[in-house]
Formats: C-alpha cells, sequence, structure tokens
C-alpha cells in the first residue's frame, strides 16, 4: 500500500487484487451475521473497492492497514444493509443463484452496470475502455483523440460521480 | 461487471492522489476563522478597557477558546479516518470539562455563594450567544468541507466536534470584544454558545460527512 501509495501502478493493481478474498470474506461475514442473503456480496466488494480508492489519503500510512480496510468495509456493508431494510426485501431468485454460482467469479450484479450507464457518453466510454478493453489512459486517449491528461480527469471524475451515485441511491431510499 | 475490471480503472487513476485531510483543513479552516474574526474586530471593535479592565479575564477568555479549538480539531481529524470510533477522538474534551470546572470552583472558592447569581448572569448573554455562533458559522463550513474528504464512519460526532472548533476560534475573536468578566459568566455562556455550534455541526455533519 506504501508503494502504491507513492504512484506505482503495478503494486497497487497486486495490493487490490489481494485485498479482495479478504474484503469478500468481510463482507460475506457481515451480511450472514445480519441474517441476509448473499446476493449483492460482489456489488459490495465493488463499491468498497470504490471507496478504498477514493479514500486511501484517510490511511495513516503509521497504522497497520487492516482495521482501516475492515471499518470501510463494513461501513460499505451496513449502509448496503440499511438500503435493504428499507426495500424491506431480499430478493429470493437473486440470493439462489449467486449460492449457486462457483465462489470466486467476482462478477457483480446488474447494479454496478446500471450505474454506468448514467455516466455521459464519454467518461462511459473511458469507464469501459479502461476495464473492459483493459487499455492505459495513453491508449484510451490515443483512440479518443484525447491528450492522457484530460483521460485520467475524465476517469477521476467518473470514478467519484460512482461513488456519488452509490452514496445517493444510499441515501434516496 | 467484473471485480477484475473495475481494479483495472482504479488503477488508471492512481496518479490523481487525494491531498490528506490535515492539508486541506489547516490551512482553510484557520483562514475562514480569520476572516470572520477579523471582519468582526474591524466593524464591532476591540473592547475600549482592554488593558484598562485588567487583562486576566481576556486571558481566560482566549485560553479556552484555544482549549476548545485545538482539542476538538484534533478529535475532528481523527475521526476522519474510518477505523476511529467517536468515543476515542472525543476525548481530549475532557480537558475543556476540566479546565470549565477549575475556573468555576476558583471562582466559587474565591467569592463564596454570596451573589452568584449577579456573576453567572450579564447583559452580554444574548449577545454572546448569537455573536459566537455567526462568528463560527464561516469557519464551520470551511471545515465540514474539508472533512467531506475524510471517510468518517461517525458523521454526526465529527459534525459536532467541527462545530465545537470552529465555536473555540470564534470564541478567540469575541473574547476580544466582550466585557463581561465573571469567570462565572464566561464559563457558563461561552461554554453554551460553543455547544449551540456543535449541535448545528452535528445535524450538518449528519448529512454532509456521509461517503
Amino acid at each position: 500500500m506504501r508503494l502504491a501509495l507513492d504512484g506505482d501502478q503495478i503494486a497497487y493493481k497486486a495490493l487490490l487484487a489481494a485485498l479482495v478474498p479478504h474484503v469478500r470474506g468481510r463482507v460475506r461475514h457481515v451480511l450472514a451475521r445480519s441474517g441476509r442473503g448473499q446476493a449483492e456480496v460482489e456489488d459490495i466488494v465493488q463499491e468498497t473497492l470504490l471507496a478504498v480508492h477514493l479514500k486511501r489519503a484517510t490511511w495513516d500510512r503509521s497504522m497497520p492497514l487492516t482495521p482501516w480496510l475492515n471499518a470501510v468495509t463494513r461501513h460499505k456493508t451496513i449502509d448496503l444493509l440499511r438500503r435493504m431494510g428499507a426495500r424491506g426485501e431480499v430478493d429470493l431468485d437473486d440470493a439462489v443463484e449467486t449460492l449457486a454460482a462457483p465462489d470466486g467469479g467476482g462478477e457483480s450484479q446488474l447494479d454496478v452496470q446500471r450505474m454506468l450507464s448514467a455516466l455521459d457518453g464519454r467518461k462511459r466510454q473511458i469507464v469501459e475502455q479502461v476495464s473492459l478493453a483493459g487499455r492505459s489512459a495513453a491508449e484510451v486517449g490515443g483512440q479518443l483523440g484525447m491528450s492522457e491528461g484530460a483521460v485520467r480527469v475524465a476517469l477521476h471524475r467518473a470514478l467519484k460521480q460512482l461513488g456519488r451515485t452509490f452514496k445517493g441511491r444510499a441515501d434516496a431510499d | 461487471m467484473r471485480t477484475d475490471d473495475i481494479i483495472d480503472v482504479l488503477v488508471q487513476d492512481l496518479p490523481n492522489q487525494p491531498k490528506p485531510v490535515s492539508t486541506i483543513l489547516l490551512r482553510w479552516w484557520p483562514a475562514a476563522a480569520t476572516l470572520a474574526g477579523a471582519g468582526f474586530l474591524v466593524i464591532m471593535g476591540v473592547r475600549p478597557d482592554l488593558v484598562a479592565a485588567g487583562l486576566a479575564p481576556t486571558l481566560l477568555k482566549l485560553m479556552l477558546g484555544a482549549l476548545i479549538a485545538l482539542t476538538a480539531i484534533a478529535g475532528a481529524l481523527d475521526l476522519s479516518r474510518p477505523e476511529v470510533q467517536a468515543s476515542i477522538a472525543s476525548k481530549w474534551l475532557l480537558a475543556v470539562a476540566a479546565f470549565l470546572g477549575l475556573v468555576v470552583a476558583t471562582d466559587l472558592l474565591r467569592h463564596g455563594l454570596d451573589a452568584w447569581w449577579a456573576r453567572l448572569f450579564g447583559k452580554g448573554i444574548v449577545t454572546c450567544l448569537t455573536l459566537v455562533p455567526s462568528l463560527a458559522a464561516l469557519p464551520l463550513i470551511a471545515c465540514l468541507t474539508a472533512l467531506r474528504r475524510g471517510a468518517t464512519t461517525e458523521p454526526v460526532a465529527a459534525g459536532a466536534l467541527a462545530g465545537l472548533a470552529s465555536a473555540g476560534l470564534a470564541i478567540l475573536a469575541y473574547g476580544l470584544f466582550c466585557n463581561e468578566d465573571s469567570p462565572l459568566f464566561i464559563a457558563t455562556w461561552y461554554s453554551l454558545a460553543a455547544l449551540i455550534v456543535g449541535l448545528a455541526g452535528a445535524a450538518l455533519g449528519r448529512a454532509l460527512l456521509r461517503w
């Protein structure tokens, strides 16, 4: 994490990938303890990763990472439980589907996809190019005729907007 | 969408390094308080008898304001980290409570209970309870705006601490204007004014500090 915070992208990617099983385990744990289905595990994992990314400056480097990570995960999970509580239902079909699915597939439900569609055209294009096609900001810039810097700015705005959309959904429900 | 795909996006965004909350907060929060306080003192003026009345009461006011501001802002900054609990971040406020207790005890020991109400009540109560919150408004907004970059899991407590801290800075300016010098008055009404701003901060924090 320290390397990653200094801007080492390879270290950052390895770190985030290494965090995923831990986060997924915590989410499952909190959901199970509150008697909820596991349908939205992967959505929460992805929301948590986004929060880890956007809020990474709030980790104190002199402290161990785990308590910080667990607090972020718990916060995001409880957020979702509150939403589900407001809805007052657990989608049984989803739950069955997820239980039947092999573990570690890491595919979220439609929620995140729907949220992506809330982004405007250019931002969505950039996010999709980077995520689905695995391109770098420089490559996407070349392809869309934008500078690398402009792509980065647009990407960052898209992520912040996604973070707000998650939160907004929590507020609205 | 796959989790691995999300990671790819986040990695590409790594060069946008967010600044620590403390960097932003410690720049804008004192600046906002200075602006409000200086504006207030230019318009309303420092009390004319500042030196003639003896500097001790003014010193008491400044000490109280500084103590509230420092302990509460340290707590608010601590609380911007998600793993920190409100009880731990607020523990330094005990120093404020101890200081107030000391002030009240000293006053009662020196003057006894005779005419304590005359020392407690003064003409400046309404002024104090309106001007301190008004002066705290601008720094409170700056403080909450900076704290939005944080990741508190206790938005109400964090907002309350932001309110108290901003009231502390407001007291630094108000203390130079106020001519009520009874320690009993200061300990009571200054604290109440700070609590009012704390409550406002709690309500605002609840709305603004969620993420």
